[in-house]
């Protein structure tokens, strides 16, 4: 350990944050765009690793293909979602919403454990990757750092393409008014299952990144739909800014609270959650457009 | 001259944009008062600041109850003025859709009774209570439909619950917000006769706004026109319609 | 809501007095399981209408609810593990000392309904599930770090209660028959409780909180006092239930008891019986007791539980957003010409 700032634990918490923060993304897309609060996030997540896992063996052994591969997948799965149920309830309370995504949630759970069996697995960290490469004056590993540059990537991409691109504008618009950007010739049942699209392959692609870093069971969605639950609220729900913010903090807490006590880590993200919602119901970005 | 509602100095301000501009009135308690305006003239801010649903950047707002004590509103919870006295009908139906036209008035008549944490009683076989709900019900020819939930209703007999939610609780003055909006000219006419009506028979005061000036004239005995959000005439109907300024207001200056 | 048919929304005494007089037959013609099963029926039905007091009639949904069963269920154990032995009550221990723990039990839940309710009603929706979310999970993690050294931690620990002796009197509490007696002495004049405070003006106010919050505080009501009222009701009433499973199941742990997977059985029952009506969690918690027993017959079902039941709740969402008790008012309605919406 090097005196003086904290290296190792900062670094770690970027990583524990740089994958919720994908999952976080695309909660947050789809809540500040559609509306809807989807408990079944947690579930595409897990999805994405297990998927990132069997496409692996099938590709013998290439990770990125693997990853990629998956995180398609669960976007076509968002999509099939989207349109065929997510669809018919928009109209409808927001509690009845989160009931059907839970629901989801069980039934995902329940067909991923079927396919994949209870047992724990693991994928090897791809070649390029393995090892450590000395960072900051620590030996940090080279995948993490990887996977802390791509949410930084992802984050520039998605400020860019939100704020600069065409596409963007039409997201914004249709999320800030939904009628207007109809009567304005936007297709917005399209843009939809498109953003419901993107925001799962968002997740899983967190699912596919996490693989190399822990191995999972079918246990693996709830654990993290709690997680992103606290990132987007405390962040701001529909803020993408928030949810890297708050994603990281979250990694941080997660990282320095195991040195404080056994569980604090596991204490703080709800503490947090608790005053965020007391002090700043809209969370620490919110009220601003995605 | 008694003084039931007046405000003084009244101003709502959104960053640059004055919607209402210190504005004082004092509304009398024989008249009936109508507020006119172009549209976006303040008409239904100045409303939302007499109720508490917003608070005044600048001014004042009291009201003078039955035994003659003023009470200052200014700045204090909605609940709390709706207990001083001061009721509102909304433009927009504003009541409470999955439940009967009957139960609709329980809840006022509850409310008015302060008996809203009684848990000891039953509501249904309360007859005091049944009773005074289907007074109002009765005062507002609602009686056929006193069982129907209000999502079901005509559009006519839904403004008509909005209003009777809002004198249900028997307040001092009621600020009905475009009592006809929506309606046919038979439907308003008779919303017409009822506020007229029930405007002799009872002590509540009245406060209008519309927008349909025939009906303005017909009813008033008071007319306050606001434009972009400043009092620009205050007195009966005859002198307020030949000011130049309403004309202005209204039609854009005249070559 | 009006539109439910009056049969279902006020079941006709009648009937009300033959479920009645089945539920006090039944131990002594069903098996000892059985009897289990019902009891656990009896508890999760009153979990489930003092959680609908606050969703279905306030409209406020919490995701938090667990902290109000497991807390008292952790009260009840605790007490009898670590106070009651020591109170010199001799051999009506299990029953008086468990008498005396479920009152505090119920007390601590209110306890702690008080300050959380007071923070989670200034918000709404959304917002007010999150923050119940985050309050129960942090007793979760508390309960798993075995917090003050209480809670034994992930393992939790059991909760037998056993022979009372009362004047020569033997009663076996943990025997199945006794405990649904028990049960039903406890469950039968809380629900009427329940159904006193829904039918009374306070009740009546909380609808219209449900249906429009805004006109009702704009008729005077003071809204944000009114829902935390409800909650702290809401929360006695589920802490009752929390400490009757305790010693039922006999034993207690995070997971089984403050988990939010627990927070979702009331939601999952309410949504299964309907919401609007009163008796709605109550066919709810008839139905997810039974499917799960059912489920449980069939290893190839059982392996699949979630996915049945996940199916089952979308089913409903989709198609019978009123839940059981909304489908039978449908049909009772067309069955008989009534009007309905």
């Amino acid at each position: 350990m090097t005196i003086g700032l904290p290296i190792q634990e900062i670094l770690t918490g970027l990583s524990i944050g740089s994958r919720l923060f994908l999952v976080a993304l695309g909660l947050s897309l789809i809540f500040g765009v559609l509306g809807v609060l989807n408990f079944a996030h947690g579930a595409f997540y897990m999805v994405g690793a297990y998927a990132t896992a069997s496409i692996v063996g099938a590709v013998g052994g290439n990770f990125w293909v693997a990853a990629v591969g998956a995180a398609l997948t669960v976007g076509l799965l968002g999509a099939v979602v989207e349109f065929g149920l997510i669809r018919r309830i928009y109209d409808r309370d927001e509690l009845d919403q989160l009931i059907l995504t839970f629901a989801l949630v069980l039934i995902i759970s329940d067909l991923t454990r079927t396919i994949w069996g209870s047992g724990t697995q693991t994928v090897e960290t791809p070649a390029a990757f393995a090892g450590n490469v000395p960072v900051l004056g620590v030996s940090f590993p080279a995948y993490r750092l990887f996977v802390i540059v791509v949410a930084f990537l992802a984050m520039g991409v998605f400020w860019y393409v939100l704020t600069r691109t065409y596409v963007g504008q039409l997201v914004r618009a249709t999320s800030s008014d939904r009628d207007m950007a109809a009567l304005l010739g936007v297709d917005v049942p399209r843009l939809y299952t498109g953003v419901f699209a993107v925001g799962s392959v968002l997740a899983g692609l967190g699912g596919a990144l996490t693989t190399p870093i822990q191995s999972f069971t079918p246990a693996l969605g709830d654990q993290v739909i709690i997680n992103a639950f606290v990132v987007v609220v405390i962040g701001g729900l529909g803020s993408f800014t928030g949810a890297f913010v708050g994603a990281m903090l979250i990694g941080l807490f997660q990282s320095f609270g195991v040195l404080v006590a056994t569980g604090v880590n596991q204490l703080l993200p709800f503490l947090a959650m608790i005053l965020v919602l007391i002090f700043r119901p809209e969370g620490l970005f919110g009220g601003e457009e995605l | 001259m008694t003084t039931v509602l007046e405000t003084e100095s009244l101003r709502r301000q959104f960053g640059d944009l004055v919607a209402v501009d210190d504005v004082s009135v004092a509304i009398d308690s024989t008249e009936i008062t109508s507020i006119i305006g172009p549209n976006g003239a303040g008409k239904t801010t100045f409303y939302s600041l007499l109720t508490g649903a917003l608070e005044p950047t600048d001014g004042r707002v009291f009201i003078t109850d039955a035994n003659n004590e003023r009470d200052e509103l200014t700045g204090r919870p909605t609940h709390e003025i709706a207990r001083c006295g001061l009721s509102r009908a909304y433009q927009i139906n504003n009541s409470f859709p999955g439940m009967s036209v009957l139960d609709n008035l329980r809840v006022a008549r509850i409310a008015a009774t302060g008996r809203s944490k009684e848990l000891r009683t039953r509501y249904r076989d309360d007859t005091g209570l049944t009773e005074s709900a289907r007074e109002v019900l009765q005062m507002m020819n609602l009686m056929d439909v006193a069982e129907t939930t209000v999502s079901n209703l005509s559009h006519g007999d839904k403004r008509k619950v909005e209003i009777a939610l809002s004198l249900a609780t028997d307040p001092t003055v009621v600020l009905l917000d475009e009592p006809t909006a929506g309606m046919n000219p038979s439907e308003s006419a008779d919303m017409v006769e009822l506020i007229k009506d029930i405007d002799e028979t009872t002590e509540t005061t009245f406060v209008l706004t519309e927008h349909d000036i025939d009906m303005v004239l017909d009813i008033s005995d008071r007319i306050l026109v606001l434009h972009q959000g400043q009092l620009i005439a205050d007195g009966p109907p005859a002198t307020v319609m030949d000011d130049e300024a309403v004309t202005t207001a209204y039609l854009g200056e005249q070559p | 809501m009006s539109d439910i048919h009056p049969l279902v929304e006020r079941p006709p005494r009648s009937v009300v007095a033959v479920v009645g007089v089945l539920l006090v037959v039944a131990p002594l013609v069903l098996p000892s399981f059985q009897t289990y099963l019902l009891t656990e029926v009896l508890a999760l039905a009153l979990f489930a209408t003092g959680f609908n007091l606050l969703y279905g009639y306030t409209g406020l949904l919490s995701f938090g609810h667990a902290m109000f069963f497991g807390t008292a269920g952790y009260t009840v154990g605790i007490f009898m593990r670590d106070v009651a032995p020591g109170l010199g009550l001799g051999g009506a221990t299990p029953l008086v000392g468990f008498l005396i723990a479920g009152v505090l039990g119920v007390l601590v839940a209110v306890a702690v309904a008080v300050p959380v309710g007071y923070l989670s009603v200034r918000l709404e929706e959304i917002y007010f599930a999150m923050i119940t979310l985050s309050f129960s999970m942090a007793l979760y993690v508390l309960a798993i770090q075995n917090y003050l050294g209480l809670t034994n931690g992930s393992d939790g620990f059991s909760v037998i209660l056993g022979t009372a002796t009362l004047g020569g009197f033997d009663l076996a509490l943990y025997d199945r028959v006794t405990y649904y007696y028990l049960t039903l002495l406890v469950v039968a004049p809380a629900m009427y409780l329940l159904w006193r405070i829904v039918r009374s003006p306070f009740g009546l106010v909380s609808e219209a909180i449900r249906e429009n919050a805004e006109r009702t505080g704009a008729l005077g009501v003071g809204v944000r006092t009114h829902r935390w009222a409800a909650f702290v009701v809401s929360a006695l009433f589920t802490g009752v239930a929390g400490v009757l499973i305790a010693p039922l199941h006999g034993s207690l742990s995070p997971g089984a008891n403050l988990h939010w997977s627990i927070s979702a059985e009331p939601v999952i029952i309410t949504v299964f019986g309907g919401p609007y009506t009163f008796i709605g969690p109550t066919i709810g918690a008839f139905f997810f007791e039974y499917i799960r027993w059912g489920i449980t017959q069939f290893p190839v079902l059982e392996a699949h539980w979630q996915l049945i039941f996940g199916t089952l709740i979308l089913g409903i969402v989709l198609f019978a957003p009123r839940g059981v008790s909304g489908f039978v008012s449908w049909v009772v309605s067309r069955a008989t010409g009534g009007e309905s919406a």
